[in-house]
């Protein structure tokens, strides 16, 4: 499935339109959902289950929600025998010529007796354990508990003993044994899924809602290809950010993508609830006559006119020359991305908790409560984040040591980044410095995770760079990722202004007086301690091949937990960990 | 190799073969590419697989069509015929200088001397614009002979086509190929103050040039058409100002004509092999393409040496190589080699149309009187020269980068440079990817301009 990743490279524009990139669409990445009732809800997991045996395909026939169960219907129902299955000319290891001979043999024999007839799975078996799908009292299990049975299989070998039912004693054919092996549903390397399923395979059991259902359907259990909440179109000529978005932050409120164009001037923004926005959503009538003009949403943003891919910026970037400049540069990326992770933690720090501001507000600031909720959400998120970046950071160098074949990798955890880099012509470099969210920390924020800015600058350079024919393809996919993000980032931290700015420059109503602590203070000592265990694991965790390094990830979240209640409780009394001191 | 099978069709020239075409080529190198014909498709491969593709193995093609969306190995045909959108007038079927090579033999095309009369133009010009829509351009092009003979005719039909093309909302361009040596000061404002592509006929350095572009008495012609373009190219204004040498068989050096044309201060500078004409001794030859080819690659290594070393905006100069560099990038495949008798036709000074500038008069090219331009003949031109109807093209694999080599060319003097332009692309091909990566923002321009 992946031969022609490292083998073949598109040059000019016809030949990289018309490459088939090995990998999955757009469409399929979860970045690319465009709902907000129900993310995550991009395919069926079932889907992926119904070909879990290569060869075989099952449904998993539930009778739950019948009024009168037919237990004869419930279970794994054979629907299928796929013999052009491509995982059956590429078995695992575990399978030898002959045995997929004899596995073929058996399905063929499966595929002769099954039209017109109902096979079920009776019996699974993995490494000697047998599931039997009848229950207790002799009868089928019902299906949503086969496919959760089924679920828990590992990838490697796996026998199913298929029965016929629905015929009267006498009349069955003998039961088929199966010995096979359980699919790996995506390509380890790329994460492909597997050639077997067919377009549209995945998603076939969502709700396909459409005309009037499209706006009434009572579940709202649709696919996320149905928009609920997006950002407006930019408008021709308008300043954008790289990615698309507009500049202006009055343009950033968030539309009920159902609006009627007419009604919805009453009520811009999309409020918060679905009934509230229904008296500014198109009629009936509308959406029978006009469906056609509701707006195409790509990346969250209806799109007006020609859409330009975000991967464009990165395209142009200019390529390290050299690999140890590109390892030096993810180096430099990493001690930045902890830096940020600290700035954005201490900043979240800084602000008051919901009860707090209740406490505080006293009626002059109702919506405190909810701004100070929100943005402390949004910091712990973007601060969450660049941790994780940071972990992408030595992924990359970890992915770099083994394409370069060496064995061994020195993670890079610490030290933090000490300087905050340029933000542009008119914004130099200057010392990092741990602030509460001020509206000049928050315009300082901003301005880190521009599109222009350094890091994404260097971002695009590390893209480029890893875009080309000789790395291996999974590692241009994790930094772009990576450079993706920063426009979120952007975008959140433009929300958290919007939030604030009602309550003015001066009046910091929403701020603890939380100042950087004196690090000989016995009171952040536990806290401190608490930092520095993290980076040690960490450190452990990102080592190469080490079977500790799942443990000590563990370990390192756990105490994430620690520091983060730590940091509250000091918070409430004006100290904020100085997290930097160490490094200074 | 077995014999290949051929079929017989109308023309003797056009024998199909009906074996399968290739549909890939492999540039070896050190860093081996492919080009899918269909769609102009570049691919840089691994050296492993490049080998077994160039030794026919099945699995590496498979592998390679696999990497493709759908491919196809033929064009589809000519489909609907479009109104023309560029038209030549030759305005002056006559000449103030004998260049001993020329095609138009002084401008008379082998006939008499002749000039066009307003009327002639303006009917053209109406036509033209009538059967554009609002807001499509249209190119009207000036050629001769000299065609600044018949200036009267020139000022009046850009200020005719000026007109008719604002009445209808359509955009209109203009075009003309001059040796420059008669360009007077009325002239020059009307190049500058209408969207204008000169091409000024100069070979090179003013002794290669006078040595066959005598005026009639015998005298060189350099000196004089430098001196009547150079405010052109120090205020061009709207216009576009570029040079095309002819090269003749006694001179192949290119790079030193580009480099002498340069000096001069043209900032585009194109180059075609003398194909045909009335002097026989300078025409290339079969055995000069070699010699030819030599010559191309080191102007156009000097080309990319200059881009290099170039310290502000960097800008193309030699067109052979700009030209083939963006139909790479951009993958242009074509099924024919111009627009002549598709989206260009020419007027004689008579008003019959022909099907470029370079076939008036002939009535093997002929597609209609005055007004009465044949979509039928255009039609039966075409059909019979898309590449994929006429070997050797079909078997080429720069068949889609080549479309099949000038029409007027080929039937006056055959193919005898196809080795020359497969050896010039193949080249260009790999120059490519280096090119693109070095100098990004030459590749980015031509993006932005529609196909």
């Amino acid at each position: 499935m992946t031969d022609s990743v490292n083998r073949i490279f598109p040059r000019n524009l016809t030949a990289r339109a018309s490459f088939n990139v090995a990998g999955n669409p757009p469409s399929t990445r979860p970045e690319s959902g465009v709902g907000n009732c129900y993310p995550g809800l991009e395919y069926d997991h079932r889907n992926l289950d119904r070909r879990f045996f290569p060869g075989l395909v099952v449904e998993f026939a539930s009778q739950d929600d019948a009024a009168s169960p037919d237990l004869g219907r419930r279970g794994a129902r054979v629907v299928a025998v796929d013999t052009d299955d491509p995982d059956l000319g590429r078995p695992p290891q575990c399978h030898d010529d002959k045995a997929v001979k004899a596995l073929r043999a058996s399905l063929a024999r499966l595929s002769g007796n099954l039209s017109g007839r109902s096979w079920f799975l009776e019996s699974i078996v993995q490494d000697g354990t047998t599931i039997s799908l009848d229950g207790s009292d002799g009868s089928p299990l019902d299906g949503l508990v086969v496919w959760r049975l089924v679920r828990s299989l590992r990838p490697g070998p796996v026998s199913v003993r298929v029965v016929e039912r629905g015929l009267a004693k006498g009349q069955y054919a003998g039961p088929v044994q199966l010995d096979g092996w359980r699919r790996t549903y995506t390509d380890p390397q790329t994460g492909v899924i597997d050639a077997a399923y067919q377009p549209g395979e995945l998603t076939q059991s969502l709700c396909s809602p459409w005309t009037h259902d499209f706006r009434d359907c009572s579940c709202t259990y649709w696919a996320s290809n149905h928009p609920d909440i997006v950002m407006p179109a930019v408008q021709p000529g308008e300043p954008v950010l790289p990615g698309g978005a507009s500049e202006d932050l009055a343009d950033s409120v968030r539309v009920d993508w159902l609006r009627d164009p007419d009604l919805s001037v009453l009520h811009p923004e999309a409020l918060p609830s679905q009934g509230s926005n229904r008296p500014f959503q198109i009629s009936y009538f509308q959406i029978n006559r006009e469906w056609q003009d509701l707006a195409v949403v790509l990346e969250g943003r209806e799109v007006d006119g020609t859409y330009v891919p975000r991967s464009k910026g990165s395209d142009w970037a200019e390529p390290f020359a050299t690999d140890d400049e590109l390892w030096a540069r993810i180096v430099e990326l990493a001690g930045l991305e902890h830096l940020v992770a600290l700035l954005y933690l201490y900043a979240r720090f800084s602000l008051l908790d919901a009860d707090d501001a209740k406490e505080v507000s006293k009626g002059t600031w109702p919506q405190l409560a909810n701004d100070v909720t929100y943005a402390r959400s949004v910091l712990l998120e973007v601060a969450t984040g660049e941790m994780q970046h940071l972990r992408i950071a030595n992924h990359l160098l970890w992915g770099l040591s083994v394409h370069h074949g060496k064995d061994q990798f020195s993670p890079v955890v610490v030290p933090p980044a000490l300087i905050v880099p340029a933000r542009g012509k008119d914004k130099p470099a200057v010392p990092a410095q741990l602030q509460p969210l001020t509206p000049e920390t928050l315009q300082l924020f901003v301005d880190i995770e521009r599109g222009s800015g350094y890091i994404d600058g260097q971002y695009a350079r590390v893209t480029a760079t890893l875009r080309q024919p000789d790395y291996p393809p999974h590692l241009y996919q994790l930094a772009s990722n990576v450079a993706n993000d920063g426009e979120q980032h952007f975008l959140n931290f433009r929300d958290i202004q919007a939030a604030l700015r009602n309550y003015g420059t001066d009046e910091h109503v929403y701020l603890r007086p939380v100042v950087p602590a004196d690090p000989a203070d016995p009171r952040v000592a536990e806290a401190m301690d608490l930092y520095l265990r993290i980076t040690r694991a960490l450190t452990t965790g990102y080592e190469l091949n080490q079977p500790e390094n799942q443990q000590a990830l563990a370990e390192a979240r756990a105490l994430m937990f620690d520091l983060q209640t730590r940091g509250e409780a000091l918070a409430k009394e004006g100290l904020g960990i100085p997290f930097l001191s160490p490094w200074q | 190799m077995n014999p290949v099978p051929l079929t017989l069709t109308t023309r003797p020239e056009a024998l199909v073969s009906t074996a399968e075409p290739p549909w890939f080529h492999v540039l070896d190198g050190a860093a081996p590419m492919v080009l899918v014909m269909a769609g102009s498709l570049l691919f840089e491969v691994d050296p492993s697989l490049a080998e077994l593709l160039a030794a026919g193995d099945p699995s590496a093609e498979a592998e390679l069509a696999r990497s493709v969306d759908g491919r196809t190995d033929e064009l589809e045909g000519l489909g609907p015929l479009p109104r023309p959108r560029a038209i030549s007038l030759n305005v002056a079927q006559s000449c103030n200088l004998s260049c001993n090579y020329c095609y138009a033999d002084e401008g008379r095309f082998g006939g008499t001397p002749v000039h066009m009369s307003v009327t002639v133009a303006r009917r053209a010009i109406d036509d033209l614009v009538a059967g554009a829509h609002p807001g499509e351009r249209v190119t009207v092009g000036f050629i001769g002979g000299e065609p600044l003979l018949g200036r009267a005719v020139v000022h009046d039909a850009v200020r005719h086509a000026t007109d008719r093309a604002a009445e209808s909302g359509v955009v209109v361009g203009f075009s003309i190929t001059t040796n420059a040596t008669v360009i007077d000061a009325a002239d020059l404002d009307l190049f500058r103050s209408h969207p204008f592509a000169v091409t000024v006929s100069l070979d090179g350095s003013e002794a290669t040039h006078d040595r066959h572009r005598s005026g009639r008495n015998g005298s060189g012609s350099w000196r004089r058409a430098v001196d009547r373009i150079r405010p052109l190219l120090e205020e061009p204004g709207l216009s576009h100002v570029s040079a095309r040498a002819t090269v003749t068989r006694d001179d192949l050096d290119i790079a030193g004509r580009v480099a002498a044309l340069g000096a001069v201060g043209f900032r585009e500078i194109g180059v075609s092999p003398a194909r045909t004409g009335p002097d026989a001794s300078l025409l290339i030859q079969p055995s000069d393409w070699n010699a030819y080819l030599t010559s191309m690659i080191d102007a156009g290594e000097d080309e990319l040496a200059r881009l290099r070393g170039e310290t502000g905006i960097r800008r193309w100069r030699f067109s052979n190589l700009s030209s083939a560099l963006t139909e790479i990038h951009r993958g242009t495949c074509r099924p024919l080699p111009c627009g002549a008798a598709y989206g260009y036709v020419s007027v004689d000074a008579g008003g019959s149309y022909a099907t470029c500038h370079r076939t008036i008069g002939d009535p093997r090219f002929a597609l209609g009187g005055p007004g009465a331009l044949s979509d039928a003949a255009r039609r039966t031109f075409l059909e019979e020269r898309l590449v994929d109807k006429q070997e050797p093209c079909r078997s080429c694999w720069a068949r889609y980068l080549c479309g099949g080599g000038c029409h007027a060319e080929v039937i006056e003097s055959g193919r005898h440079g196809c080795d020359m332009i497969r050896g010039w692309l193949e080249q260009c091909l790999m120059w490519y990817p280096q090119a693109q990566s070095t100098f990004p923002e030459l590749f980015s321009q031509m993006e932005q301009v529609s196909p």
